[in-house]
């Protein structure tokens, strides 16, 4: 810590100080507009997301987060997950060759820590999957259960050695798991168009629950009420794929890595 | 009093904008910029979130079941705005989707050239292009 | 006006991403190069069949097509729409996609790595139809996140090189940045009119009293002004004019030549379509701003810079796909240059010579990989009268440059000819003469470009030996057919295209007229 950065940082946090007293002192009112209490669209999206008595307009998911990341709004966390495939697509495209010949041998570490993350990996696991059976009714979801269960496999390196992880994942299956994964997210999606074939009507794109033109979609009875059941299997793909996403990430970090600089 | 302290908050967010702004441009070694997008990317995402707050007293915005008026009541004047919450979700994994991408690159770039410094990998290459080039491909 | 609902406008992103992930899954199981090569082409025609019924639908029937997912109206769910703008643009997006991926099928034959271009490729695409699709800013701003982190994969497919990762590591972090503006843009926009929909933003800040809208800000509209200019900055870096150029050159020369197909034909036009979509149908007119002069003549001036800067680096370039990026710069100005004349002619001139330019410079590329590939070398010097062993495509490239400068029989002429009358009709006989003058620089870089590969070297005599394969051949008919049809049947597409300036310009209403029957309102 040199005294340069010390005096640096303490410069920035008097400036912001005395700015934001004198900016209150003329103007009063905040610096961005802060106008949540008068917008209508929280009031929409706090009405349409659980309305039981107008059951032909409303999407049924309790956590309002959660009924606009995957109904009102299924489009940008579809195409969001397909940013995060592409990403790894394209490093795939680079380190192709090299995760196909990758041979290996490193060292193990005492056997305490081995033994610890056999109790606590396995926890990390259920929590994980514990957030996306709870993401109807708190927030939560695909994402964020798969995101837990890759850091658990982070942690693995540092217990065991890149080695043993290294042996143990297959960058075919992981990279399976995933397209399939967002194949059958896809397919969800799509779902309702086929409905055709056991109702009369073509329902929207990756719609949950009935709308006006076309009934299509499931519910269950849990929690009190009732809940729709379509977003628990979108959360679920979705677990799978970003979590074998992560884990595939971490293989040719790993492999790409070791290489010897290539001049 | 909740003027200055929110006035407070977003100087600081802003000024952390600026300081990411002023990594990515200023900043010689990759890595120092992948960090400082990281910086920049998430700071923008805290100023989103405070885009959805209502006053002291708010409450967060779900439905407890089972299902009463009287709750949704509660909730439509004190509940926060959802709708940023979902879109800095979104915006979260895209920039996510961006480090991953650019570390990859870093990764072959560092193992090409042996060196993390753009700034004069980007100037070296000025002289390159009076050699005649060949397009090296993998046949 | 009429609206038409159909699952073809809401399955034109999806078609591309479904091939692309079933690609990846069948990369593992089977390892058939006929398998991909075919799934790819198939996925690109259907995607043109897509594209050309809602063209049929909106153009020949004069419907606007609406389509939300979910069964969700706006404000809360996102809709997908395709006014005249939007219709052209996807047109132009999936036709130069079939040509250059029966193309790629060749290129790529001896890439190892072949199956994650086509993947990739595929993304890109889904991207660039759903930025000209959607009606929702903050889907916009997902689609250019997309389109633009699939750009930023296919430049760096050459993977050996340290150039092309260079490139591509640039272009990603003034990407990364500018985009990371347009997001605290939209919020900062979304915390002052309370929608992000742009149907109602453009009810709300054009003021307009329309059936049962609100009309209501709700804050200053001083922060109007930042927006609108952070936004114009994204969608400068997009399609590359003056300040926003600096990764053009290197990126679109370093590229696999697919890729810098695709790149320099298509995504620049996502860059033209954001800019024309905020300024003129959300934008212009405001009571809130005042007069909008001022960014129109700060476009016009970009615009010039962009032709003299283009024309005068592309007569000293060594490299010969980096003449052809600096003559995409040079035709993005005066692509820019008609939007800011402000009138439907403007408009109409330089849509028309956006989507000449997608033509011909996806051809040019095209053939010029093809010697590129033969030789293996990018210097215009190494490559000096090499040309003559390829008479067809040479023949190609000639038509395309042509094509591209505005020789009669080919349609860029009229393209240029319509430039020149907008410019003429509001009385800019300076910024006219810019135009003419800037054709003429031009001419000089091309002409040396074709003339050097032409050129007959003394020191050896060459035999034309030229075997094309058949997909090559394929490639090269139709995009030719497609640049004589512009020409010769050009006094029915001018009306077409004075259709859309028209429409983007005085009759941006519609847009809301189209989506207000289905409002949701509480």
């Amino acid at each position: 810590m040199d005294i340069k950065r010390i005096t640096t940082g303490i410069t920035i946090l008097v400036i912001i100080v005395i700015v934001s007293v004198f900016y209150t002192l003329n103007y009063g009112s905040p610096l961005l507009p802060m106008t949540a209490d008068e917008r209508a669209l929280r009031r929409l999206y706090i009405i349409r997301s659980y309305d039981p008595e107008n059951d032909l307009y409303t999407s049924f998911i309790p956590a309002i987060v959660n009924s606009i990341v995957w109904d009102f709004r299924a489009l940008d966390t579809y195409f969001e997950t397909i940013v995060f495939f592409t990403a790894l697509i394209s490093a795939l495209a680079i380190y192709h060759e090299y995760l196909i010949e990758a041979k290996w041998d490193r060292e193990k570490l005492s056997p305490i820590p081995m033994s610890i993350s056999k109790l606590i990996l396995p926890m990390a696991f259920g929590i994980s999957i514990a957030i996306v059976i709870k993401s109807i009714v708190s927030p939560g979801g695909g994402f964020q259960g798969g995101a837990l269960a890759a850091l658990s496999i982070y942690v693995i390196i540092y217990l065991h050695s890149s080695s043993y992880l290294v042996s143990k994942l297959n960058h075919n299956l992981l990279l399976f798991i995933r397209s399939i994964a967002i194949l059958c997210i896809s397919f969800l999606a799509i779902l309702p168009l086929l409905n055709i074939i056991v109702g009369d009507c073509y329902g929207y794109l990756f719609q949950i629950y009935s709308k006006p033109e076309c009934n299509f979609g499931a519910l269950i009875n849990i929690y009190g009420g009732s809940v729709s059941l379509v977003p628990l299997i979108y959360n679920a793909f979705e677990y799978l794929a970003i979590f074998s996403g992560f884990t595939l990430l971490l293989l040719i970090i790993i492999i790409g890595g070791y290489r010897e600089r290539i001049s | 009093m909740n003027d200055l302290l929110l006035n407070i908050l977003i100087v600081s967010l802003i000024t952390n904008i600026f300081i990411g702004i002023y990594g990515i441009v200023f900043k010689p070694n990759i890595i120092k910029k992948i960090i400082s997008l990281t910086i920049f990317n998430d700071s923008i995402c805290v100023l989103i979130i405070l885009h959805g707050y209502l006053g002291p007293g708010s409450i967060a915005p779900i439905h407890i079941l089972p299902f009463n008026t009287g709750n949704r009541e509660l909730l439509l004047s004190y509940s926060v705005d959802p709708l940023p919450q979902a879109i800095v979700l979104t915006a979260i994994v895209i920039g996510l989707a961006f480090t991953v991408f650019l570390s990859i690159t870093a990764l072959r770039i560092y193992e090409l050239s042996g060196s993390l410094n753009l700034h004069y990998l980007l100037k070296s290459e000025i002289v390159e292009t009076v050699e005649p080039e060949v397009e090296v491909m993998e046949e | 006006m009429e609206i038409f609902t159909s699952h073809i406008i809401g399955l034109l992103p999806l078609i591309p991403v479904i091939t692309g992930v079933l690609i990846s899954l069948l990369r593992i199981v089977v390892n058939n190069r006929l398998l991909f090569n075919t799934l790819y082409v198939v996925s690109t025609i259907v995607s043109l069949c897509m594209g050309l019924i809602v063209f049929y639908r909106v153009f020949i029937q004069g419907l606007y097509g609406v389509y939300c997912l979910g069964g969700w109206f706006p404000p809360i769910g996102i809709c997908l729409v395709t006014d005249k703008l939007s219709a052209i643009m996807v047109l132009t997006a999936t036709v130069v996609y079939l040509i250059v991926s029966i193309y790629a099928v060749w290129y790529t034959r001896h890439m190892a790595n072949y199956v994650y271009f086509y993947i990739v490729a595929l993304m890109h695409e889904a991207g660039l139809l759903g930025v000209f699709l959607t009606s929702d800013i903050f889907n916009l701003y997902v689609f250019i996140e997309l389109a633009g982190l699939t750009a930023y994969s296919l430049i760096l497919f050459y993977h050996h090189r340290l150039r092309s990762l260079l490139a591509s590591a640039r272009y990603a972090f003034a990407g990364a940045l500018y985009t990371g503006l347009f997001l605290l843009a939209i919020i900062v926009l979304y915390a002052t009119t309370g929608t992000i929909s742009m149907a109602e933003l453009l009810v709300k800040i054009k003021g307009i009293k329309l059936l049962s809208f609100d009309t209501l800000l709700l804050a200053e509209p001083v922060y109007l002004i930042p927006i609108l200019i952070i936004g114009l900055w994204t969608a400068f870096l997009i399609s590359a004019l003056y300040p926003n150029h600096f990764w053009l050159p290197d990126a679109h020369s370093e590229a696999p030549s697919p890729a810098s197909a695709i790149l320099s034909g298509l995504t620049v036009n996502a860059g033209v379509y954001i800019a024309i979509r905020l300024f003129y149908t959300i934008f212009y007119g405001s009571p809130y701003i005042g007069s909008l002069e001022c960014l129109l003549n700060i476009m016009i001036f970009l615009g010039i810079i962009n032709i003299f800067y283009g024309s005068f680096k592309m007569a000293i370039e060594d490299d010969v796909k980096r003449i052809l990026a600096y003559s995409t710069i040079l035709n993005i100005g005066f692509v820019y240059m008609g939007i800011g004349i402000g009138t439907s002619l403007g408009i109409s001139a330089s849509l028309l010579h956006l989507f000449n330019h997608s033509i011909g410079k996806m051809l040019a590329f095209l053939s010029l990989g093809v010697i590129v590939r033969k030789y293996r070398t990018r210097n215009i010097y190494a490559l000096e009268g090499l040309g003559r062993n390829y008479p067809i495509t040479m023949a190609t490239l000639i038509v395309s440059i042509l094509h591209l400068i505005g020789v009669p029989p080919f349609g860029g002429f009229f393209s240029k000819l319509l430039l020149f009358q907008a410019f003429i009709d509001i009385g800019g006989y300076a910024y006219a003469l810019m135009v003419i003058i800037g054709t003429a620089l031009s001419l000089y870089g091309y002409m040396r470009l074709i003339e050097l590969l032409w050129h007959h070297p003394i020191h050896h005599r060459s035999i034309p030996r030229e075997s094309l394969p058949i997909v090559v051949i394929v490639a090269y008919i139709l995009s030719s057919t497609i640049i004589l049809i512009l020409g010769v049947f050009s006094q029915s597409i001018i009306p077409l295209f004075n259709d859309v300036g028209k429409q983007v310009v005085h009759r941006s209403l519609e847009y809301v007229e189209a989506l207000s029957r289905i409002l949701d309102k509480t």
